[in-house]
């Protein structure tokens, strides 16, 4: 996760997770609803909560849809 | 007795060995002609090899011989089919490890498969009452929990695990004139020998098994399983020695696993707390070949008094392999049944959990009816309370926080079955006033070749450096299994009892050897301390009774048994484990911060490995509440997880400050450590 903030705004968002699929995964949709945002907790639950859109989970695996999202909330809230 | 070595804080006498690689395990001793033998698993969970192919194996460099007809070998699950998923189906002989390792990638089996049922969570599979574990009602327990004030009613489960120590099962067999040595990474060796003789069919007399040194078991190495007899059969078949070491993923299928489980516990309670009505149902995995039980129902069905209580024990075979016994074996499910439960019922009656256990404190086993032989648990609360400093608790879930996290407490009581068997010793005194002592048991990581010794040494009057234990040889007296902590309480007896003996032995002939300045005195007269055989006036040494006696030593074999003890008291171990653990409420993620245990297990001989026991349980713990589980893919039966990158066991990370405290018993019990 890295985060390019100046002047109190996100300027620019690289977001990725692994664990989740075969190979490490970028999230863009996570990176495109903080660019332009404010840091804090409103902006980081808002586009934490894109983390596993699209994803089609199977019976094993259907926890990491809410853990992934959690995940980057949670190192989201570090920053 | 004088007690001067036992309950001293040794360090391991073998532990420099240990960590300069001196210590020489079963895979490492170097034998003349060695070949290697692998293993070819199956791949189907049910069903027959139709064909198998060997052809391009066999034309590998290197092979040798490719041994596919197990049929005349009597195997602990059928050898005419396939009955569990990774069933050896082949052994492939090479003079290197690369070239049997190769040869077997290139064995090709057909199958002839049979659906397969590796699930026991699949509906409508039938269950059994296995004929050990009858089910157990005293009173009206249905009764008593439909009029009880409060009431938790549970259902719990509990994940496959296995027990990966370091070492990997490992067996070097060698035959010279039809006799056959093994050198195995066992638990048992009298066990093993037995095993193999049987599959072999040959006399049990003719098998000597090596297992001085072990890297951990934690119950892996009790039983003898297929690689074992494999490398005996294939040693001989070839006319070669013939090593065979499983890999970590052949680990998951070639030796048994703590067996996953499902629970239905419901406790009835007045709003006093006084417990009334436990109904448990307990349901595990198993496979179809053996049945395997576990203990489960043991604590719930006595650790507290409750008047009106029903135990009902199933197991679902599929097609798997056998479950075995592993660290805690069984007592460690149906202990995390029964106490969570008491701790459900604690938040529901806002009663402090000790409390609630202090109150229904029994005043025997109900079950057998006999009295206790001391129950400290009453102590061990106390102890461990005040250790721990639980007064600082807040009852409330979620009431203390660290920022995001939440931080708790919580407790449960400890117990186990003091296991004693019959068990033997010889105990040797040389002209040089050292001392041999022999068993056929084995040292898993306990300390056994240090503890055992302590009690030889003073039972011999004679400081800890002149004594050896030596262990790890099927040819010694009668040793149990090296598990179920009965090996102090087993061995360490023998030894005491045959040191004795050898010890009233010397006194004897002291007295009435006219050369002896002992001579004539009253054999009850004479004391032992460092060596010295005294009375008020007189000395003699061991060495000057072998010297005038011109005998380069001087042993005795002696025996000990725990009779009929168990049917007259109850016996067990006791203890409190408190921990403080920290919960991400957003990850689910438990981190535990501390652990404190105050034990209640008897007199303890060597306190530093007790400690390391004592500890080294909390680790396992903290691996079987938060972190192991064993993955099935139900589709075929194969271990999705078989490797340690995948299955999760604590690392130092997981483990945080643990320590622990023994009480110290007013009376002597049986001896115990691990």
């Amino acid at each position: 996760m890295a985060l390019d903030i100046r002047g109190g705004v996100v300027r620019g968002a690289r977001v990725a997770v692994g664990g989740v699929g075969t190979v490490p995964w970028r999230l863009p949709k996570v990176e495109e609803a903080l660019v332009g945002r404010r840091p804090g907790r409103r902006t980081w639950t808002a586009a934490a909560a894109l983390a596993a859109e699209g994803a089609v989970p199977l019976s094993e695996n259907a926890f990491k849809v809410k853990l992934v999202e959690r995940t980057v909330r949670r190192q989201l809230m570090t920053i | 007795m004088a007690t001067t070595v036992v309950g001293q804080r040794l360090s391991r006498v073998d532990a420099r060995r240990k960590v300069t690689g001196a210590a020489t395990y079963s895979a490492e001793h170097r034998i003349e002609g060695l070949l290697y033998g692998v293993i070819v698993n199956g791949t189907v969970a049910r069903g027959t090899v139709s064909r198998i192919s060997v052809d391009e194996a066999l034309a590998h460099p290197g092979v040798l011989r490719i041994l596919t007809d197990f049929s005349k070998l009597r195997l602990a699950h059928p050898v005419d089919r396939i009955a569990f998923y990774g069933q050896p189906i082949a052994v492939v002989v090479a003079e290197t490890l690369e070239a049997a390792t190769h040869g077997a990638s290139l064995v090709e089996a057909t199958y002839e498969q049979q659906d397969a049922v590796t699930d026991f969570d699949t509906p409508d599979i039938p269950s059994q009452t296995p004929a050990d574990e009858p089910d157990h009602s005293r009173g009206d327990p249905a009764g008593a929990l439909a009029s009880a004030q409060v009431k938790v009613d549970l259902e719990l489960t509990s994940a496959r695990e296995n027990h990966n120590p370091i070492e990997l099962p490992s067996t070097i067999a060698r035959w010279q004139d039809g006799r056959l040595t093994l050198w195995d990474k066992t638990q048992w060796s009298q066990g093993a020998a037995r095993t193999v003789a049987g599959a072999l069919g040959i006399a049990v007399g003719n098998v000597r098994v090596h297992n001085e040194f072990l890297g951990g078991g934690f119950g892996s190495g009790i039983q003898t399983y297929d690689h074992v007899i494999l490398a005996a059969f294939a040693a001989r078949e070839v006319g070669s020695p013939v090593k065979v070491v499983l890999t970590r993923r052949q680990f998951y299928y070639g030796t048994g696993f703590r067996l996953a489980s499902r629970h239905r516990i419901a406790l009835g309670s007045s709003t006093a707390g006084r417990v009334s009505a436990l109904i448990y149902d307990v349901r595990i995995e198993n496979a179809r070949y053996q049945t395997y039980t576990d203990g489960l129902i043991d604590l719930p069905q006595f650790l507290y008094g409750v008047p009106n209580t029903r135990t009902a024990y199933r197991v679902t075979p599929v097609d798997i392999h056998s479950p075995c016994s592993m660290r805690g074996p069984g007592v460690v499910l149906g202990n995390f049944a029964l106490e969570t439960a008491m701790d459900q019922l604690a938040h529901e009656l806002t009663v402090d959990p000790i409390e609630l256990r202090l109150r229904n404190e029994p005043t025997q086993d109900e079950v057998t009816q006999l009295p206790f032989s001391t129950r400290k648990l009453r102590e061990c609360y106390e102890t461990g309370a005040r250790r721990f400093g639980w007064s600082r608790r807040q009852p409330k879930p979620g009431s203390r926080t660290e920022g995001d996290l939440l931080i708790g407490m919580g407790m449960a009581t400890a117990s186990y079955h003091n296991n004693r068997r019959d068990s033997s010793a010889r105990a040797r005194i040389h002209a040089d006033g050292t001392v041999e002592v022999f068993a056929a048991s084995a040292d898993m990581g306990p300390g056994t070749t240090t503890s055992v010794m302590q009690v030889a040494a003073d039972a011999l009057g004679l400081p800890a450096s002149a004594v050896t234990f030596r262990l790890g040889d099927s040819s010694y007296p009668t040793a149990p299994l090296h598990a179920a902590a009965c090996t102090m309480a087993s061995v360490g007896s023998a030894v005491h009892t045959t040191c004795n003996a050898l010890k009233a032995e010397f006194i004897r002939r002291a007295v009435a050897d006219p050369d002896s300045p002992l001579h004539g005195e009253n054999p009850a007269d004479v004391h032992v301390r460092d060596g010295q055989l005294e009375t008020s006036g007189a000395q003699d040494t061991y060495r000057d009774i072998l010297r005038r006696a011109a005998l380069p030593s001087l042993d005795i074999t002696g025996n000990w048994g725990p009779g009929e003890a168990d049917s007259r008291i109850s016996t067990y171990g006791n203890g409190a484990v408190f921990a403080e653990v920290s919960v991400d409420p957003l990850l689910g993620l438990v981190r535990v911060r501390r652990i404190f245990a105050a034990y209640d297990v008897g007199r303890v001989i060597s306190p530093k490995l007790a400690h390391s026991q004592a500890i080294g349980g909390m680790v396992g713990g903290i691996g079987m509440a938060l972190l192991e589980g064993t993955v099935t893919d139900h589709r075929d039966g194969r271990i999705v997880n078989a490797s340690l990158a995948d299955y999760l066991v604590p690392v130092n990370a997981d483990v945080p400050d643990l320590d622990a405290a023994s009480s110290t018993p007013r009376t002597h019990k049986p001896i115990r450590s691990a």
